[in-house]
């Protein structure tokens, strides 16, 4: 790595001059407050490739190829595109979704969702539009997933109008 | 003269006009008791030698006196010594008064006074030190980072590493420089995505945002970039933070930081 420094470093003016020996009082010069915003973004435009773990909110607008973990809250946009299993605490996915979704609470799933894939959640929402295609475990039910020759439940779906 | 404290002059402060406002500012610091003694930097003069010498000498707070390129200039090895360091921007460009919460002119010199210190965290790129962030403008680099994830920008665009945040354009943005992680953010190349309205979207809509403790920023093509605001080149950077490394006499707490009991019942 090559490093060197930047030239031309000769500033323009002097902070404050004082005028008649009294220094104009002077502020900050920029707001630093921080946004209440998801601890993870994947944009548009943006391919994240492995196993990801968070512990804060998690937003996929772009690819996912791999598996991904939150314990808090997934939200997949309508245009993001996930090719892994996922693990949350709870998610709303509006994109594709490739991959076994586990969800330990609420699963939202709105009607531009296509989800290949089982699914097992506590609670599940699902918007008119959405396409599913796997198996789905819901409400007690979901807690059978460590034994396999447990019957599937009849899934807890609460069925919400299209917006 | 308060033996615990030494000023360090950049050496664009020779300048005639600067004498009057360094005029002001030795009288406002003998006022407050805060007079140490002064080194100037000099083309030819090694900086890390300078402040050595002062640190030999018993001082404990290195305070600098320039803008945010002297900052720069004693960076690299200014976390490795047992000092505090302060900031009296007089001059442009001092974005990182902004991400300190420091005043520019005289008045740092209260905030010298009132003496907040904060622990920062510290960046490391490869083996150079940086305080606010690495930038790369237009780059397809990969991050890669610990975990064994990889972070790739499909069509290009900008990369960001903020420790402390962005202070290198018109406005600053504010990462947390104690939570002991760095922020990547990257922003897909402008024109990604068609449509005049599109583009009236606000920024941080298409930046990708991820917290990490180390990683490696890969590239099949050379990259160039600034640490800080220093150039770097190359194709493969190592990126860590290495947490509460350099104590800095702030204006107020960080926007991000919390008290250790904050929150406790």
């Amino acid at each position: 790595m090559a490093v060197m420094s930047l030239f031309g470093s000769m500033p323009s003016v002097p902070a404050d001059r004082p005028e008649n020996g009294s220094p104009q009082p002077s502020v900050p010069i920029f707001n630093t407050k921080n946004k209440n915003t998801p601890s993870t973004v994947i944009a548009k435009g943006v391919r994240l490739e492995g196993d990801f773990k968070s512990q804060g909110d998690v937003l996929i607008e772009g690819e996912v190829v791999g598996s991904i973990s939150t314990d808090s809250l997934l939200t997949v946009g309508n245009d993001a595109l996930l090719k892994a299993g996922v693990q949350a605490s709870e998610a709303v996915i509006a994109g594709r979704v490739e991959g076994n979704l586990n969800i330990t609470n609420r699963l939202e799933i709105k009607g531009t969702a296509k989800i290949k894939g089982d699914i097992v959640c506590q609670t599940v929402v699902v918007e008119a539009g959405a396409v599913l295609q796997g198996n789905m475990k819901s409400g007690d039910g979901s807690k059978a997933e460590d034994n396999p020759s447990a019957p599937v439940s009849k899934p807890n779906i609460e069925q919400k109008p299209s917006a | 003269m308060n033996p615990a404290y030494a000023y360090i002059y950049d050496d664009f402060l020779v300048d005639r006009r600067y004498q009057e406002i360094l005029d002001s500012l030795e009288t406002k610091l003998a006022a407050l008791g805060l007079s140490g003694r002064i080194g100037r930097l000099t083309l030819f003069r090694n900086s890390k030698e300078l402040v050595e010498d002062f640190v030999a000498q018993g001082v404990k707070n290195i305070v600098l006196v320039g803008n945010d390129y002297t900052i720069d200039k004693v960076l690299w090895f200014l976390p490795d010594l047992p000092v505090t360091m302060g900031y009296i921007p007089l001059a442009e460009p001092w974005g990182m008064a902004g991400l300190l919460n420091i005043p520019t002119g005289l008045g740092a010199c209260d905030i010298l006074s009132a003496r907040l210190i904060e622990s920062l965290d510290v960046g490391k790129l490869d083996d150079r030190y940086f305080l606010s962030e690495i930038i790369f403008e237009n780059t397809t680099a990969t991050l890669a980072l610990e975990g064994g994830y990889k972070v790739t920008l499909i069509q290009g665009g900008v990369l960001e590493i903020r420790n402390l945040g962005q202070a290198s354009f018109d406005s600053a943005k504010l990462s947390d420089a104690q939570d002991g992680l760095l922020e990547a953010v990257i922003t897909p190349r402008a024109g990604f995505k068609s449509g005049f309205f599109h583009k009236l979207r606000p920024a941080e809509k298409h930046e990708t945002r991820i917290m990490f403790k180390a990683g490696s920023i890969l590239s099949e093509q050379p990259m160039e970039g600034l640490a800080d605001r220093f150039a770097i080149s190359g194709f493969n950077f190592n990126v860590s933070v290495i947490p509460n490394r350099l104590k800095v006499i702030m204006g107020r707490k960080l926007a991000g930081y919390k008290t250790p009991n904050a929150g406790a019942n």
